[in-house]
């Protein structure tokens, strides 16, 4: 979405971007949910069956 | 010599916008395919309910049954009907064209092929891992290859759901900013990425393991990357769910938000958080700590649950003053008592928002709370929170939205309208039956998932069923089911008569008696007057008081009655939270 109306606020443009959108609903839980479970999951001594 | 061959757009004489005929023939697929599937779970719910009260069905039948009606049921229908509505939405409500065609027909058919290996998997025992397939358990590998090929076709529908927008800005089709409902499927296929990659991650370890390639799957790996489409695929539902409440909002009374943006930043709220709550379904898991078990759900996630209050008063509100403005004015409630209760659309939507705000909302934040989810982790409480969430709340508004885009699109009028005047009503009654049984049979221990609630050959007796009210809560749970099923029939047989004998025509609202929104061109006319006629007005009278015609007491508010509901709601909030503790409490004394 690189030429948006010029009508449109810069605030509402960037909720329009649909790469914004992704990037955010990839990175946040990406890190909360399952990089930080992850990492918890990794310290554990039996992790992976080992 | 020259073919005839029908235009690749036309007009629509019911909204006013240009209909891509690839993208309409693609929506009606997908959407056809979802219902074929959702009467096909429905059918299974009647055999799983007879069950519990007697009827002759093996246990090993049993799992294969709760299997197949978990998939069909979470997965296969809604996401199909959803894919129907990104179609849709894409193109018919942006004037623009439907992107690769061919490959979306192709895409199609690998996800029937892929439902079709799952199904034959699961019903042929198999694959009875139910829904979470956690490992050790073991199935066919047909069944991961079959989900796999669904969430692959999704994914790649999602991706020509993007291209489609990106598309439509592009060759300037509709003007400003995307259009809510446009914006709030933006939010369901951005959602839906996340949640397709983890799932693909999840049953692409178990395809291998069953396929010999690797050895084992770690189990408490799997489960977290599960949970990302296990609780990420119901977050799709969620947001595509409210963009349809917005348009059945518009389709019913011609509402609009009443802050737009505001309504924007509730959808980017459950882009970011929502994906968060799936660490409800790992409370109990003990390799996670304590401290990205509880920070995910009890704290981040509030930020989502803040999202669905927005929408959960933005909506009404855009009811309520819709109302008002075509006059209903008198009192606080005039708007809702003389709102179209008659027409399947608005009925849908009330109950639909009702049912999910008041008893799936409040119980799944209810179960994000650590101490009352050990109070009730697999029990049929969990399965009460579901069916409250993806049956009262998705299924029911995707019901109320086909009245109309079933019309639209396949361009035949409504077949057996008394029938789907009914039908929200008896459906939903039927769910709240079953729902508050299944809420209580929870909190009185009633396991979920087990074939046998007696353990019947068991070294550890089972006293649940010999006294107490417990027989009679399950047979609440059996009648509430076969009701909700009643209703699913009866919004079957509309679909299938419709699409089997009604009349076509360009005109598939005339003679229904119920509205289908503003058309388009009427609300852009209407636009451009009201600016021209405000314009004028404000030339004449440039200083002077404009009169305000509401009662004294509420002339603060745009919308009153809703704020009373909504005051109404957090006290209903508050009044679960109080009980859910005082449970906990009893359970676990202090002192």
């Amino acid at each position: 979405m690189d030429d948006v109306s010029d009508e449109v606020p810069w605030q509402q443009r960037a909720l329009d971007n649909i790469w914004v959108l992704i990037v955010i609903s990839l990175v946040v839980p990406g890190l909360l949910y399952l990089g930080w479970g992850l990492w918890e999951l990794a310290e554990l001594p039996t992790w992976g069956g080992g | 010599m020259t073919t005839l061959t029908a235009p690749p757009s036309r007009v629509c004489n019911v909204t006013g916008f240009v209909i891509d005929r690839n993208g309409q023939r693609l929506a009606l697929a997908n959407v056809v395919a979802g219902v074929v599937l959702l009467a096909f779970g429905g059918s299974l719910a009647i055999l799983i309910a007879l069950q519990r009260q007697g009827l002759p069905i093996s246990d090993d039948w049993w799992y294969r049954l709760v299997a197949s009606h978990g998939a069909t049921m979470l997965l296969f229908w809604l996401l199909l009907f959803e894919v129907g509505a990104l179609y849709w939405g894409s193109t018919m409500l942006l004037n623009a064209r439907m992107r690769l065609p061919r490959l979306a027909w192709a895409n199609f058919a690998m996800m029937v092929v892929g439902i079709l290996m799952a199904q034959w998997a699961m019903l042929t025992g198999r694959a009875t891992v139910m829904f979470t397939a956690y490992p050790p358990l073991t199935a066919h590998w047909a069944y991961y290859l079959g989900v796999l090929l669904f969430a692959v076709g999704v994914l790649v529908a999602c991706i020509l759901f993007f291209t489609n927008v990106l598309t439509a800005r592009r060759e300037r089709t509709y003007e400003g900013s995307l259009p809510l409902v446009v914006y709030g499927l933006v939010a369901a296929a951005v959602i839906a990425l996340y949640s397709l990659l983890t799932g693909a991650v999840a049953y692409g370890l178990l395809f291998l393991q069953s396929v010999g390639v690797i050895e084992n799957v770690d189990p408490a790996t799997y489960r977290l990357f599960f949970w990302g489409i296990g609780h990420g695929a119901q977050q799709v539902n969620l947001a595509a769910m409210v963009a349809v409440w917005y348009a059945l909002v518009g389709f019913t009374l011609g509402g609009r938000p009443v802050n737009e943006g505001l309504s924007r930043f509730a959808f980017l709220l459950l882009i970011a958080f929502i994906h968060l709550g799936a660490v409800h379904h790992l409370l109990v898991d003990p390799g996670l700590g304590t401290s990205h078990r509880i920070m995910n759900t009890s704290y981040l996630l509030y930020l989502a649950v803040l999202a669905s209050l927005i929408h959960a008063f933005s909506i009404p509100a855009a009811m309520e003053v819709a109302q008002r403005e075509r006059g209903y004015t008198q009192r606080l409630f005039t708007w809702l008592k003389k709102a179209p209760w008659r027409e399947p659309g608005f009925s849908s939507l009330v109950l639909s928002i009702v049912y999910f705000g008041f008893i799936a909302g409040v119980t799944g934040v209810l179960m994000g709370t650590m101490q009352l989810n050990m109070l009730i982790h697999n029990t049929l409480f969990v399965v009460g929170h579901f069916h409250a969430t993806v049956v009262s709340g998705t299924t029911l508004a995707f019901m109320g939205i086909s009245y109309y885009l079933l019309p639209l699109l396949s361009q035949r009028r409504l077949v057996g309208v008394r029938m789907a005047r009914w039908q929200p009503y008896v459906f939903a009654g039927g769910l709240v039956i079953l729902t508050a049984a299944m809420l209580v049979a929870g909190q009185l221990g009633v396991p979920r998932r087990v074939a046998d609630l007696e353990y019947s050959g068991s070294p550890i007796g089972v006293t649940l069923f010999e006294t107490g009210p417990t027989p009679a809560i399950m047979l609440i749970v059996s009648i509430g089911a076969l009701m909700a099923v009643a209703g699913g029939i009866m919004y079957v047989a509309v679909m299938v008569l419709t699409l089997l004998k009604g009349e076509h025509t360009d005109r598939p609202d005339a003679g229904l008696g119920f509205a289908f929104g503003t058309p388009e061109r009427e609300r852009r006319a209407a636009a451009q007057e009201e600016a021209a006629v405000a314009t004028a007005q404000a030339t004449l009278t440039a200083e002077a008081p404009t009169e305000d015609r509401r009662p004294r007491r509420w002339a603060k508010f745009e919308a009153p009655g809703t704020y009373v509901l909504v005051l109404g709601f957090l006290a209903w909030f508050v009044v679960m939270y109080l009980v859910a503790h005082l449970n906990l409490a009893r359970a676990w004394p202090v002192g």
